[in-house]
């Protein structure tokens, strides 16, 4: 597990210990560490139009419960495991009651040549189709391993399983999104 | 196009499209590459997806960050409020020993106050008649008053039914009765205050 290194700037650990002690900057400083990353999971998982309210929760959250954090474990893992478990559960409500969501193409590569841009954005938005048929978790081990990076000791704890099965789910994964591109 | 079993290389594609492989370990994917069109296919589809997925949305960092400020503020009063809440309680928890103690106290009166009578009544060589607590502290009690003499002639009773008899609590004055019922009723309202509206908010479920 390895916390963010940035040069000259306090660790995780440190800047939690700090807002403990009542610093509410450090506070500021972990919001804008992993806000970017944790939105463009939420963005991953669905969530298009209420990214930063997923987002804000995600943080409100784990302010809110610093006391339960493990210290063993990375507070980059525990935000998402957070940021997940908040998709679920508004997954399941838009299920409840569906609502129409389209396909976020507001930031879609930019090209010169119309023509490459085109099939650049047909590209795009046939990946984005695969995903969307991917299982929930399918979706997170994805999207941590190919945007993130993450090793799948990472993602096994955000996803709440093993190594092993991490990395089944990721092959899974890239198989399913390549038989839907192939069709 | 057969697809690749070497998953072990597979594994290292998103890292070489991030830009996070060297040594060995990218030496030998490239080779693999070299030779495997499953897995450059697959590399492209990863760098697409890299491209679809890399992009940050725009999120609002100060307004989160003060979010996050204003909770944990709230959070702090809660906390405070709580712990008074625990304090309160922890008394009132002790409430009931003082009632007890309260009770014992009362009933520990009305235990002497009857055996003085009792041992009273019993005295052979004290003259004139002996009353009970029960006649003392019913003076309005309407109706005949039992003779004194007559009951030597019945089968004594045993100090525990003197008791009984002498009504433990039920011996206090009625205005004593009432001042005690205030006090347990004043402990009885300190629960009230617990500020239950608050205790959601130390469980988590903000």
């Amino acid at each position: 597990m390895t916390e963010p290194t940035r040069d000259g700037e306090p660790s995780d650990a440190a800047l939690i210990a700090r807002w403990r002690g009542g610093d509410e900057r450090a506070a500021t400083i972990l919001v804008e560490r992993h806000a970017p990353a944790v939105s463009r999971f939420v963005a991953s998982m669905g969530e298009r139009g209420e990214v930063e309210e997923v987002v804000q929760d995600t943080f409100v959250r784990a302010f809110g419960s610093l006391d339960r954090f493990r210290e063993a474990s990375s507070l980059r893992t525990w935000l998402f495991s957070i940021a997940r478990n908040l998709c679920r559960d508004r997954a399941r409500a838009n299920r409840r009651a569906p609502t129409v969501v389209a396909i976020d193409e507001t930031h879609l590569l930019s090209s010169s040549d119309p023509l490459s841009a085109a099939v650049a954005t047909e590209t795009e938005s046939r990946l984005r189709a695969a995903m969307e048929r991917l299982t929930e978790t399918q979706r997170a081990v994805f999207t941590l391993r190919v945007a993130e990076g993450w090793s799948y000791r990472e993602i096994a704890d955000v996803v709440e399983t093993t190594e092993g099965a991490a990395r089944v789910h990721y092959h899974n994964a890239v198989r399913l999104v390549k038989e839907y591109l192939d069709e | 196009m057969s697809e690749c079993t070497k998953l072990e290389m597979k594994d290292l594609l998103p890292d070489l499209a991030r830009g996070a492989l060297a040594g060995p370990a990218l030496a030998a994917l490239e080779d693999h590459l070299a030779t495997c069109a499953s897995c450059r296919a697959e590399l492209e589809l990863v760098r697409a997806a890299q491209t679809v997925l890399g992009a940050t949305p725009s999120v609002d960092t100060a307004r989160i960050a003060a979010a996050v400020g204003r909770s944990s503020s709230i959070r702090r009063d809660a906390t405070v409020a709580v712990a008074q809440a625990r304090r309160r309680r922890a008394w009132s928890v002790a409430a009931p020993s003082r009632r007890v103690w309260l009770a014992a106290a009362s009933i520990v009166a009305a235990v002497g106050v009857s055996v003085i009578a009792s041992n009273t009544t019993r005295s052979p060589v004290e003259p004139g008649p002996a009353p009970t607590v029960a006649q003392v502290e019913q003076p309005s009690t309407p109706g005949p008053t039992t003779p004194e003499p007559t009951r030597p002639a019945a089968p004594r009773s045993t100090g525990r039914a003197e008791l009984v008899m002498a009504g433990g609590v039920s011996d206090l004055a009625d205005a004593d009765l009432e001042s005690l019922l205030r006090v347990l009723d004043d402990v009885d309202t300190e629960l009230d205050v617990e500020p239950a509206v608050l205790l959601p908010v130390l469980e988590g479920d903000v």
